[in-house]
């Protein structure tokens, strides 16, 4: 669908949805939605509260077995609030699907779906979302010491506090002021490469990108030849997260939330970023899921050995974790400044629900939440990361960790943790997606020499601008 | 007559599961009826598929080779004349959508799912096969060497582009699996208006049922009696030929609700660990034969953890209470849909009744002692191995690669190593990697022998031949003999 025929429909459903909501209960539309702190005397005790909640996610069949059991736990605290939860395709799929209900009106949108902070800056703009701020200091709702805490200089931190900051804060990282999202489970990436052949040959693992590229160099000449057909010393998955981490790790301006000049990649330090990195491309160094046969992503040939280490996500470990060979896992490199790409899906809340609904939503995501459940969450889905400081130290936590200490998962789980406070986000407003996927597209027609620098540039500024 | 059945068939097919579909509109967040437009019936390939090839054109019609599951079957190419191109198997993932698994691991719906799929692909008089592209050209390939496909089906010969009906799109709106992937799809608005439609009718998927044909309650047992493949019925106090593969080769009484699988509990003990996405493993168990109580054998069976991390597995010589479902693979038993949880135990989650430190020492084999299935799915050791000749390629279906060694070991027979491509340590102690131009080198060599610790499984070939292999998981199970 077109990014006209797009704003078409989000401009007519936001007109249809305003009008819908209004006639169904209380709008998400920033200028008319005011916190309502729960009333026990209107709604009772919190744990007899009674509600549906609509939960859209991502998650495989793999993953929805630890979802089942802690909707069964949180009933035995909740037993009249019902999780109908449902797996909704991907991540896009999701965004394509409430856009769609937005479209339609709003009253088919869930209670609280999965989301990235790309797909709530235009829940936002649509109003079809709301702030989460009032929940989180409700007095009878909100987030207790209980939930987990944590201690810092000497004084006990709980609620917001206790979460990582980075985690937190990408939720109020909006074009509007406001908690627009939670975190539910983060990742980064990692670099993963093959240790047998590391070890075979004697190469030192990278920490800078001034030593990724000599190594490459090197890999090039000791192994390159050995391997038949399409091969990389390096390969990453991500090129829209090639780009914008190395802006960030460089102090290049990518994007921001100044409402007057939010596009800001379309400059000479950008520009400059990717001519040096053609130049390491043309000597062979490294390849992209972009310019990569098929558009395939390259953990599948570092899993058949074609390519020797990929920058990939933690989430996605169990793609790197072959048989074929051991897998070492580090931070990926840097240069300038170490920080890494914060990942994973957050939530977000709907506009049209109603507020025992609401209550409802809030009281799981708290729940989910809570230091061991949320480090439940992010052990069971292998690879991510819990979202809470105090999860880290829970015994559950420290137990799984040695559990795993010799597994693929225990030693990507201690590395994230090792630079869980490096990790970034990237400011969020509507059209913060476009231009996501339109620097990943200046990497790839560069490094494939579809486009010059500065066509590649020129164009992709240009459909960002209109997209805003 | 027989054209006229399958016709019938065809579209009894959809009317039976459709019939059988969880009853009721799921209670979906909205109140308003739901969407009765046939998506199906409206979307059409719009290319021409007579006289090209899927594999150069990006569209042509194929023959129906081999049903894997419900996003996923195997065809042939149609050459100009008609005739089957059977040089090229296409491998054919449905694009847009992801069916609940029904091999492998078993998930809610994935075998009405698979029999929905392969109901129409088994007798459409037609099928074509498109890609993601409004022009001809080469089509897209997943990272498994598979064709992301636009499956179109019909119940006539030589089909017009208005009898090709989208199988994909027609497996979303009877609510076998969301719309998924689709956003950059030719067909993105016929998805996400089935998928819509699928959720507000509340099937499959998108019901709040439990699926009958999923068993939730496990059958306690003995891991003696799945590999014998008889129960002991409680009542004659005898044991009966059972079969845990396949719950509807057994008795039951009319009307009653058939699953199509067994959930199992049994007690066992770690032998082999084995981490490969996520944590596997070996069990065994030692039990008096049925017919001779003064001899004792063990028993073993392949644990898929699923792509998860579950502690107990990776600990050789713990005592288990297994709990999963049995499920074949490959020709062989193995326990799938198993889970562990040290917060919260669930009633089929795997249970630890002790944890020891107890090695497994595997027992010592001969190419002899293969040549039936007794040490099937038991991690064994065989020596002084010399290969004959190797093959390269995928093992079964699996998507992996590797390679297969004939051997023989002294003892008058032959026997089959299997190992994925990686690297090994040669017999210099040098880790090597391992490639189509170079596995011969390493096993073939004249007069030089090798040995082996791994599981014994069996393995049936293109042919239909069925022997026993054993596989090499781990580098270092393999060593070379001076």
């Amino acid at each position: 669908m077109s990014n006209v025929l797009k704003k078409g429909i989000l401009g007519l459903g936001l007109c249809a949805f305003l009008a819908g909501v209004a006639s169904c209960g209380p709008s998400g539309n920033d200028a008319s939605f005011s916190y309502q702190p729960y009333d026990t005397s209107v709604y009772g005790d919190p744990s007899q509260l009674t509600a549906t909640v609509y939960f859209w996610h991502t998650l495989g069949q793999n993953n929805r077995g630890w979802l089942e059991t802690l909707i069964s736990e949180f009933n035995k605290v909740y037993p009249n609030i019902r999780i109908q939860a449902s797996q909704q395709g991907s991540y896009d799929d999701i965004k394509t699907k409430i856009d769609r209900a937005i479209a339609a009106g709003g009253t088919e949108l869930p209670t609280m779906a999965y989301c990235y902070p790309d797909h709530v800056a235009d829940y936002i703009a649509s109003g079809a979302v709301i702030p989460m701020d009032g929940f989180v200091d409700d007095e009878a709702i909100g987030f207790t010491v209980e939930d987990g805490s944590h201690v810092e200089d000497g004084e006990t931190v709980y609620g917001a506090g206790d979460f990582v900051q980075t985690y937190w804060n990408e939720g109020k990282a909006y074009q509007k002021e406001g908690l627009y999202s939670l975190p539910w489970t983060k990742s980064t990436e990692l670099l993963f490469y093959n240790k047998d052949l590391f070890d075979q040959q004697g190469w030192t693992v990278p920490t800078t990108w001034e030593d990724m590229w000599n190594l490459c160099r090197i890999i090039n000449e000791d192994w390159g030849s050995q391997v038949n057909g399409w091969y990389a010393p390096l390969g990453y998955d991500s090129d829209e997260n090639m780009f914008i981490t190395f802006c960030r790790q460089n102090d290049i301006p990518y994007t921001s939330n100044e409402s007057d000049n939010r596009v800001l990649f379309n400059n000479d330090q950008a520009k400059s970023m990717v001519t040096t990195l053609k130049g390491y491309y043309d000597e062979g160094l490294f390849k992209t899921k972009g310019t990569g046969p098929n558009n395939t992503y390259t953990s599948s040939f570092f899993e058949s050995g074609q390519v020797a280490m990929m920058i990939s996500s933690s989430g996605g470990t169990s793609y790197a974790n072959t048989p074929n060979f051991n897998v070492g896992v580090a931070p990926a490199p840097y240069s300038g400044e170490a920080a890494y790409v914060s990942q994973g899906p957050s939530l977000c809340f709907f506009a049209n629900s109603s507020w025992e609904q609401r209550y409802a939503a809030w009281l799981f995501y708290r729940f989910c939440t809570e230091s061991t459940n949320s480090a439940l969450i992010a052990t069971s889905s292998t690879g991510y990361d819990p979202v809470r400081i105090s999860s880290y130290e829970t015994e559950y936590y420290l137990n799984w960790v040695d559990d795993q200490k010799d597994s693929l998962f225990g030693q990507a789980s201690q590395v994230t943790e090792e630079i869980r406070d490096d990790t970034f986000f990237t400011p969020v407003f509507p059209g913060s997606a476009t231009c996501r996927t339109e620097v990943g597209g200046i990497l790839t027609n560069v490094l494939l020499g579809t486009r010059t620098v500065d066509q590649a540039f020129s164009e992709a500024y240009s459909r960002c601008i209109a997209a805003l | 007559m027989k054209n006229l059945s399958k016709t019938l068939l065809f579209g009894a097919i959809v009317l039976a599961l459709g019939a059988c579909a969880p009853s009721g509109q799921s209670e979906s967040q909205s109140s308003g009826a739901c969407d009765t437009t046939v998506y199906s019936d409206e979307c059409h390939l719009s290319l021409d598929y007579k006289g090209h090839n899927f594999v150069t054109d990006g569209v042509g019609e194929v023959q129906y080779v081999r049903h894997i599951d419900g996003d996923t079957t195997h065809f042939y190419a149609l050459k100009a004349d008609g005739t089957v191109d059977n040089t090229e198997l296409i491998k054919a993932r449905y694009n847009c959508i992801n069916t609940p698994e029904s091999t492998g691991s078993v998930e809610d719906w994935g075998y009405d799912a698979s029999d929905y799929t392969h109901g129409f692909v088994e007798n459409a008089k037609t099928i074509v096969l498109s890609s993601n592209r409004t022009d001809y050209g080469n089509p897209e390939m997943d990272g498994n060497g598979r064709y992301l496909c636009y499956v179109w089906v019909s119940d006539k010969e030589d089909a017009s582009l208005e009898d090709l009906k989208l199988l994909n799109l027609m497996i979303v709106e009877a609510g076998f699996s969301p719309a998924q992937g689709a956003e950059d799809s030719i067909y993105a608005d016929y998805f996400y208006d089935a998928d819509r439609k699928a959720s507000c009718e509340g099937n499959y998927i998108w019901s709040n049922e439990e699926d009958p044909r999923v068993p939730t309650a496990a059958i306690s047992t003995t891991l003696q009696e799945l590999v014998e493949g008889v129960r002991l019925n409680p009542e004659t106090e005898e044991y009966e030929t059972f079969n845990w593969t396949d719950p509807s080769a057994n008795p039951h009484e009319e009307g009653e609700a058939v699953p199509s699988s067994y959930r199992v509990s049994f007690p066992c003990t770690v032998a082999y660990s084995y981490e490969d996405g996520g944590d596997n493993a070996y069990v065994y168990a030692d039990y008096s034969l049925l017919d001779d109580p003064s001899t004792t054998r063990r028993y073993g069976i392949y644990v898929f953890g699923g792509y998860k991390t579950i502690t107990p597995l990776r600990r050789p010589g713990w005592k288990l209470q297994m709990n999963g479902i049995v499920a074949s693979y490959n020709g062989n038993l193995q326990i799938t849909d198993v889970s562990y949880s040290a917060l919260y135990p669930g009633d089929d989650y795997i249970e630890v009744i002790e944890q020891s430190d107890a090695a497994y020492v595997p027992p010592v084999v001969t190419a002899a002692d293969l040549q039936d299935d007794y040490y099937v799915n038991q991690v064994v050791e065989i020596k002084n191995l010399h290969g004959l000749s190797g093959e390269w390629g995928t093992y079964g279906d699996e998507s992996g690669t590797g390679y297969t060694i004939l051997c023989e070991d002294g003892s008058g027979y032959r026997t089959y190593i299997r190992a994925y491509s990686g690297t090994i340590r040669d017999r210099n102690n040098s880790k090597v990697t391992i490639t189509a131009e170079n596995f011969e080198e390493y096993f073939c060599k004249e007069g030089e022998t090798f040995n082996v610790i791994g599981p014994a499984v069996r393995y049936v070939n293109s042919k239909g031949d069925t022997f026993i292999q054993v596989q090499i998981l781990k580098n270092e199970n393999l060593t070379f003999n001076d």
